[in-house]
């Protein structure tokens, strides 16, 4: 086992995978859009391939599309609800970012 | 086999699982599998008058894939060792490691 | 049966005799055999004083092959030669038309035939009520004989679950071909005509299984065996008593069979063209045996729905020999075994290990001369007391062989296979299907340009840096090594719970290992050590490894890097630290002003720095000389606006940091830590330093205070103040007092209006200070 700690990559300049992109996510908050019109805000705590993940303090945003009976227009309302720890299953993922930041 | 890993901690705590489905579950875990199958035992349905078939269920099985969320109590997760195991899990040279 | 299945020429005529009786020659074993069965018979038949004899003469195949043809043509008319002698097993498939036509006009014809025949009126009767009726022993037979002079095929396909059975027993008889097995027994022997009660065919050689219960197969056969009472004989074959089973279960036999008691050999009466007059010797009995079988009948039904049930669920009983489990398992072990529980089970483990204060399992449990496997280790454990010891002694050495095996080689995780379109991923329980598939070989796609898909994915990662803001490409950079420095870390700890013992004497592979391991463990703390970029020159603004601590998981990691350096690093560490002190986000972001204008996020960060980052710092200068402490305190002054940075929670935890300590070591601390006392010429440099610090400081010490209205807990300010005032002279006491005064009036004027222990904290506070000056809070007069 020492061996595969050992070859564990360690290298600075290694190419860069999407997961590895997660990584870098690991204790910061991120943006997660999911399918069904469902947004999270949260810190990552973890993450596998499939991008199930845990995340804490959880905000999340649901988009509901709502006609008007009267007028036919679209209402577009949003929900959102607050968890302190989720853990979100990986199939409905569409993308993860990291929250638009505001300079360093 | 992090979140197996991760799941089996938490179990005997109570959890809600929120299905793809909207039916939301809240109820005390009590076993989870390698493809996150829950079994929940004390369960009632978190909207009640929504689904009122459910009120006669006392445990259930949960599919894993039908899984949207699952609320889990933020007590009961050591969030340090957790990224630590994501960052293991990571590093396997099988999933998705450089290597 | 499809007709193009077996491949062969469905279009030819069907067989004629002479055709039909060649192929069976082929099957002179199945004679053979059956001539053995026919044996057994008989002894059957003397064993029960049964008299077989009659039937024992139709049992020769020639005779009754020719003779049992009789009344084909009656039966059919003119519609062509059929294999008379069914042999189906190997005919049935060429002749497949013809059976089809034939079936038809056997269908057309056999109202015609059936009011010809009384017998059966009542082929569709149910076959319970077949049971009961007065002619439905003749009529079963007749049923079943009809659909034997079609073909055997037809009729399997009236019990349906017969082929599987048939197909799950590796029966040692050769008579097994296709589902069809009994077949080529009865064409052994007649055909008889169908008044006289002829076989039901498709249920094989059991024609009259008398009516017990059903039994078990073991039962049939042990019973089967003491009705032969010649045990040095073979048993009957189990495809032979598997037909036995299925006629009693399948279907339930016609009630004539009922007057023979349980040790008449179910075997082939029936064939016997005597049969008819033995029967209606019978008939009597019959009605007698008939009361008798309606108090059964029940239980008979329940016993056969199990059997039933039992036959189902044993229809794939040996598909799998022992080794192909064994290699099943072997398979699924390998995928679960690791030799380090931490590999796959990390979270659970420790997440035990910590919470429930058991001693964390000994790295010797999970090592390879145990078995050495995660999980897989503790089930074992668990097991042991329940025996088969050595079974799992076994286990316990193929499942280090297979970690062993896996270990040598590189894990496949694509396989290319000739002839097929592109690789193969092989999935596994660790190595799922990914969901982004990028070759991680790709370091020159860029240069190279997108050329694929992961290319391009590749080359879009490479485009960021240049189109983002400087602060999003550091910000990523620093998360990167961030993100290396817990790799390193996590390896080295690793490392630590797989330390190998000290070498014992004259043990060389023993000393090679922990030789091997230092060197390992030097390598990582080296990569850490880079990663951390303390002593990066880069002259980026603000410094990588204050940039690294701006961020929570920088913070967190400090404390378990510090484990793993060396002195000299952690000076460094803590040089570069003072040195650049004022661009740390805790520091900068954390200045009180008038209006208390922190965020909540940053406090928290300032909380996660006190109790991360200044722990291991303070213990590492609660262990130096007075000479270090001048050094990093006379930096810490020089190179940074101190009145600015004091007014930090950490500035100022720093200010104190150093200030103790030095006092401590001039008061002979040191001696007790093995230090010798500070020199005199340290003393001086040390006094002037404290002196500019003073004076720095001079008419702003009430500035340091948070806003007093926010409530924020001031404690460290009256710790820095009572630092302060130890060193201080009376002048400066009497400086320090005067200027700080009022906050002390405030604070103990606060806390008479408080709560008794908030109030207690307030004083304590304070008095941190006043009794640094030999005061006390209780001698002020509010």
């Amino acid at each position: 086992m020492t061996e595969e700690t050992h070859n564990a990559p360690v290298e600075p300049n290694a190419v860069e995978e999407p997961l590895d992109l997660v990584r870098l996510s690991l204790d910061e908050r991120i943006y997660v859009k999911l399918r069904g019109d469902r947004e999270l805000r949260g810190k990552l705590h973890a993450y596998d391939g499939h991008l199930n993940m845990v995340l804490g303090d959880v905000e999340e945003t649901i988009t509901v599309v709502e006609i008007n009976e009267e007028t036919y227009e679209e209402v577009i309302r949003t929900v959102k609800r607050t968890s302190e720890m989720l853990f979100v299953r990986g199939d409905g993922v569409i993308l993860v970012s990291p929250p638009v930041r505001t300079g360093t | 086999m992090l979140f197996y890993s991760f799941f089996k901690t938490l179990i005997g705590q109570q959890v809600t699982v929120e299905l793809k489905n909207d039916l939301a579950i809240t109820g005390i875990l009590t076993s989870v599998d390698q493809f996150l199958n829950i079994k929940l035992d004390e369960i009632r349905a978190v909207d009640d008058a929504k689904y009122p078939h459910m009120m006669a269920v006392k445990n259930c099985f949960i599919r894993g894939s039908v899984v949207r969320y699952v609320q889990l109590p933020a007590s009961a997760v050591d969030t340090a060792l957790l990224q630590d195991a994501a960052r293991r899990e990571a590093q396997q040279p099988t999933t998705g490691g450089a290597h | 049966m499809s007709d193009s299945f077996f491949g062969f020429d469905t279009t030819l005529p069907p067989l004629n005799v002479d055709q039909s009786t060649g192929l069976r020659t082929g099957e002179q074993q199945d004679e053979t055999e059956e001539e053995e069965v026919e044996r057994k018979i008989k002894d059957f038949s003397l064993e029960s004083g049964e008299n077989f004899e009659d039937y024992e003469q139709n049992i020769d195949l020639d005779q009754l092959e020719e003779e049992a043809d009789d009344l084909n043509d009656e039966t059919f008319g003119n519609v062509g030669d059929i294999g008379q002698d069914f042999d189906f097993t190997e005919s049935t498939a060429k002749i497949v038309d013809t059976i089809k036509k034939e079936e038809e006009i056997y269908v057309g014809r056999r109202e015609s035939t059936m009011s010809d025949k009384g017998e059966e009126q009542s082929r569709r009767r149910p076959s319970y009520a077949a049971l009961w009726g007065n002619d439905s022993d003749i009529i079963f037979n007749g049923k079943s004989n009809h659909s034997n002079e079609i073909v055997g095929a037809p009729s399997l396909s009236e019990s349906p679950i017969s082929p599987s059975i048939w197909g799950s027993f590796h029966a040692p008889s050769s008579r097994t071909e296709g589902g069809i097995i009994p077949t080529s027994f009865e064409n052994s022997h007649h055909y008889t005509p169908p008044q006289t009660s002829p076989p039901p065919l498709g249920f094989g050689p059991p024609l009259h299984p008398s009516v017990r219960t059903p039994m078990s197969l073991e039962e049939i056969e042990a019973q089967l065996h003491r009705q032969a009472g010649v045990p040095e004989k073979r048993m009957l074959s189990l495809a032979e008593v598997e037909a036995a089973l299925l006629s009693i279960n399948g279907r339930p036999p016609p009630p004539q069979h009922l007057m023979y008691s349980n040790n008449e050999t179910p075997f082939r009466d029936h064939e016997n063209p005597n049969f008819l007059e033995q029967e209606a010797a019978y008939r009597e009995q019959e009605a007698a045996y008939r009361e008798q079988e309606a108090i059964l009948f029940h239980k008979e039904k329940k016993r056969r729905d199990r059997q039933r049930k039992l036959v189902e669920m044993s229809r794939y009983n040996g598909l799998m020999t022992q080794s192909d489990k064994d290699f099943i398992n072997r398979i699924q072990i390998s995928q679960l075994v690791t030799d380090d529980p931490y590999a796959d089970d990390f979270y659970y483990q420790v997440y035990t290990a910590i919470r429930s204060r058991q001693p964390q399992p000994s790295i010797s449990t999970f090592s390879p001369q145990l078995g050495g496997s995660g999980f897989m280790g503790h089930e074992r454990g668990r097991h042991r007391s329940r025996g088969s010891e050595s079974g799992l002694l076994k286990m316990q050495q193929q499942v280090l062989r297979i970690v062993n095996d896996a270990r040598r080689k590189p894990k496949l995780t694509q396989l290319s296979l000739e002839g097929a379109l592109g690789k193969i991923a092989l999935n596994s329980v660790r190595n799922p299907r990914q969901l982004l598939q990028v070759s991680s070989k790709s370091n020159d796609i860029h240069h190279v340009g997108p050329s694929n898909g992961s290319g391009s994915i590749h080359s879009q990662h490479q485009k960021i840096p240049s189109i983002s803001s400087h602060g999003v490409i550091d910000h990523r950079k620093i998360l990167k090594s961030i993100e290396n420095v817990y790799t390193a870390v996590l390896a080295l700890e690793e490392l630590r719970r797989n330390q190998p013992p000290l070498p014992r004497p004259y043990a060389d592979h023993e000393r090679v290992a922990v030789e091997r391991w230092n060197e390992d463990y030097v390598e990582l703390a080296k990569t850490m050590w880079e990663e951390l970029r303390v002593t990066e020159m880069s002259g980026c603004y603000p410094h990588p490894f204050i940039s690294v601590l701006s961020v929570a998981k920088g913070k967190k990691v400090i404390p378990r890097v510090i484990r793993h350096c060396l002195p000299e690093q952690i000076f460094n560490l803590i040089t570069v630290l003072v040195s650049n002190f004022e661009t740390l986000d805790v520091c900068k972001g954390a200045i009180w002003g008038p209006q208390g204008n922190v965020s909540p996020a940053m406090l928290e960060e300032v909380e996660l720095f006190m109790n991360t980052v200044v722990p291991p710092l303070l213990q590492f200068v609660a262990e130096s000389p007075l000479r270090i402490v001048i050094g990093l305190f006379g930096l810490f002054i020089e190179r940074n606006n101190i009145v600015w940075v004091a007014r930090s929670k950490v500035g100022l935890a720093f200010l104190t940091m150093f200030l103790s300590r030095a006092e401590i070591l001039k008061q002979g601390g040191g001696a007790m830590q093995g230090l010798p006392p500070p020199e005199e010429l340290e003393m001086i440099q040390w006094q002037d330093l404290y002196n500019r610090l003073f004076s720095l400081l001079q008419n702003h010490f009430l500035s340091l205070y948070p806003p007093f209205m926010i409530g924020i807990d001031d404690m460290y300010v009256w710790q820095f103040l009572a630092a302060m005032a130890v060193g201080a002279s009376t002048e400066q006491q009497h400086v320090l007092v005067t200027e700080v005064r009022e906050r002390v009036l405030e604070t103990v004027i606060q806390a008479s209006r408080l709560s008794a222990d908030k109030a207690s904290h307030k004083i304590a506070n304070v008095n941190l200070f006043l009794n640094a000056l030999g005061l006390d809070a209780s001698q002020l007069k509010v």
